[in-house]
Order: structure tokens, then C-alpha cells, then sequence
């Protein structure tokens, strides 16, 4: 899928990788490759300056820690991030059963 | 175990990642850091997959993205950009010197009025270029003087005071530049001029205005017409103070600069 077609999409993505278990970058872009089966295969570096985003937004913290011998900085989910994830949720899935319902009734 | 970083795609995208960025200096390490990181996994996961080292490095920064995908919302700072950055930061320290030494400039002709008189710093026009409307308007503000001590006082007065007002607005121009500089704080902006290179301006044009001013000053004193010549002193007096403020700065910064380097 085109990196175009998933903003706007890619935070509610974020936190929901990050809710089962936080994670560095890294572990996120390669959650969010096996999780969509390679669907969303967006430019990594895109995910970093939207991780900040919402770590300045209080939706996620960040920790630095060593692992493997490199600073890692990992990013876990905070409460507010939970609620949010699930307004997201929410919002996602009726929007989607709108968009089903049009499509199928056109088709 | 140590490597050869000269050609390798990698180290060169970071460093290009870092004149890139622009923002706070913790939040360009992190980003750099995490960047760094990133690349670094990706080439060994590549290369667990069976690629070569090349191959690995030239697919990871495919799949990272150009630096423009990192820098995000705040934007890649373009080399046009960057010039206009350092050229307003430029401007805007030799601006606030330059005002706030005209301020200073104020205060030495208000000490200089007490001392010599108001003929000594505000300007006495000959007579015929001025009225009897404006002899009254003088006097007005300065009652049982004459005429041209009047119009002394009041030019005189004038100059102390549009001085002052500059110097207000040069620590308000201070700090917009204290604030812009530490907001810009990208090492790509750094990197257009040398540090030292506005402060260089600054000794140029702060010594010329210095010499050129004191020169009147002197010439009018050498020739006896002192009237108004308080002005061109106190100015000169205050662009000289300013010549050693940017001198002093460049000083401060080399030796900075060797003690970095030591």
C-alpha cells in the first residue's frame, strides 16, 4: 500500500502495535510489516518523525535503554494512548462499515 | 572492531541526516541515534538474509527513505534555507549591537550635555533657518531661556531621547535573536558561515563608524564649531564600544574553539 494512502491512518497503526508490547523503532516498523503481511510497506524513516509526534502528545513515552550494545530508544503505550487507540479503534471500524456498505451496495 | 566509514552509504546518509535536521540539539542526538540504530539492524538483517554488506546497505536506505521522510514535519532545512537562517541571525546580532549602542550613545550625550552644555550635543541652526514659531515652541518647553539655548536644550533633548528609544528596541531585537538562535539550532545552519563570521562584519562596520564618526567629532572640535558635535562623539564613543563588544566575541570564540579542539 502507498505511503500517501495510509496518512492519517499511521497513528492509530502505531499505537496499536505498541499495545501489546512497547518496542524500539525498529521492532515497530518490522510489527507493522508482518502484522499487515507486507501491505503496509511505507518509508521506515517516515515512522520516527510520527512516533515523536505522539510521544510529544503524551499518547506513547520513550526510554532510552542498551540493547545488542546500541541506545535504543523503546516506546510504550501510555494510558492516554489507550484511550485514544481505542476512540481510533472505534472511529476506524464504523468508518469502515460505512465504506463496506456503499461499496457493496454500488458493486 | 573498527572500519573503514569512508564509503560507506550509510555513515553518508546520517551525515547528511544531521545538516538536515533542525530543532532542539537532544531532539537531533535522538533522532540520530535512533536513525543510526535503525540502518544499522536493517544492514544485518540484510546481510543474515544472505545479502552482501553493499547490497544490505543500499537496501536499507532504500527502505528507510530519503532524509525528507526522517526531518518529518519540521521540514528538511534546504541549503537556500539555511542561508537565510544564518544571514537573519547575522543580521539580527549586528542589529541589536548596533541599536543598542546608539542607546549607549544617548546615555554619553546626556553626560556629555551636563558636562559641556546643550550646545554641545543638540545642534544650534544659523540664524534665518528657523522662525519665531519655532523660537516660541522651544521656549515653551524650556521657559526663561533664549531662543538658541532653547533650541540646544530641545535638540539636544530630542537625541538623548530617539537614542534611548533605539536602545529599547535593540534588546528587543536582542531577544528575538536569543530565541531564533537557540530555536535554529541545526548544524547545517552553523555550517553555511563560520561562527566568528558576523562578528567579523560587526568589527568592520562598528571600527568604520567608530573612525569616521570621532573624525568629525574631532575635525569640528579642531575648527571650534562644538555645536551638535556631542552627537558624533557619544555615537563614535558607543561604535567603538561596540567594535571591542564583536572583537571580545571573536576572542571568546577561538579560544573556545582550541579548548574544543584540545
Amino acid at each position: 500500500m502507498r505511503a500517501d494512502k495510509l496518512k492519517g491512518h499511521l497513528d492509530l497503526l502505531l499505537l496499536s502495535v505498541l499495545r501489546s508490547e512497547p518496542g524500539h523503532g525498529y521492532a515497530v516498523i518490522t510489527r507493522l510489516r508482518e502484522h499487515s503481511d507486507g501491505a503496509f510497506d511505507l518509508p521506515e524513516g517516515t515512522v520516527y518523525p510520527a512516533l515523536h509526534r505522539l510521544a510529544e502528545a503524551g499518547l506513547i513515552t520513550s526510554s532510552w535503554s542498551r540493547v545488542d550494545g546500541r541506545r535504543r530508544r523503546v516506546y510504550a503505550l501510555t494510558a492516554a494512548g489507550e484511550r485514544k487507540l481505542a476512540v481510533e479503534t472505534r472511529e476506524w471500524l464504523r468508518f469502515r462499515t460505512g465504506i463496506a456498505r456503499v461499496i457493496g451496495g454500488t458493486a | 572492531m573498527s572500519h573503514d566509514t569512508r564509503d560507506d552509504p550509510v555513515e553518508a546518509y546520517l551525515d547528511q541526516l544531521l545538516l538536515t535536521l533542525s530543532g532542539w540539539p537532544r531532539e537531533i542526538r535522538s533522532t540520530l541515534a535512533e536513525a543510526e540504530a535503525h540502518l544499522h539492524d536493517a544492514v544485518a538483517e540484510g546481510q543474515a538474509a544472505g545479502l552482501s554488506l553493499e547490497q544490505a546497505r543500499r537496501e536499507a536506505l532504500e527502505r528507510f527513505g530519503g532524509v525528507e521522510h526522517v526531518a518529518g514535519r519540521r521540514g528538511v532545512l534546504t541549503g537556500s534555507a539555511a542561508w537565510s537562517r544564518r544571514l537573519a541571525l547575522i543580521g539580527m546580532r549586528i542589529a541589536a549591537v548596533a541599536l543598542i549602542a546608539v542607546g549607549v550613545a544617548g546615555a554619553i550625550a546626556r553626560g556629555l550635555w551636563a558636562l559641556r552644555g546643550a550646545r554641545f550635543v543638540g545642534v544650534v541652526w544659523a540664524p534665518g533657518d528657523y522662525t519665531n514659531t519655532d523660537c516660541a515652541r522651544w521656549q515653551a518647553g524650556f521657559p526663561g531661556h533664549g531662543c538658541a539655548a532653547a533650541m540646544a536644550m530641545d535638540h539636544a533633548g530630542d537625541f538623548v531621547l530617539q537614542a534611548a528609544a533605539a536602545g529599547i528596541c535593540g534588546v528587543l531585537v536582542l531577544f528575538v535573536y536569543l530565541w531564533l538562535r537557540r530555536r535554529w539550532q541545526s548544524v547545517g545552519i552553523r555550517m553555511v558561515l563560520p561562527v566568528v563570521s558576523g562578528d567579523v562584519i560587526g568589527v568592520i562596520l562598528a571600527g568604520a563608524c567608530a573612525v569616521g564618526l570621532l573624525g568629525v567629532a574631532a575635525d569640528q572640535e579642531l575648527v571650534g564649531n562644538t555645536s551638535g558635535v556631542g552627537q558624533q562623539l557619544s555615537l563614535g564613543v558607543a561604535a567603538l564600544l561596540a567594535c571591542a563588544f564583536f572583537a571580545a566575541a571573536i576572542r571568546l570564540a577561538r579560544r573556545s574553539r582550541n579548548a574544543a579542539a584540545a
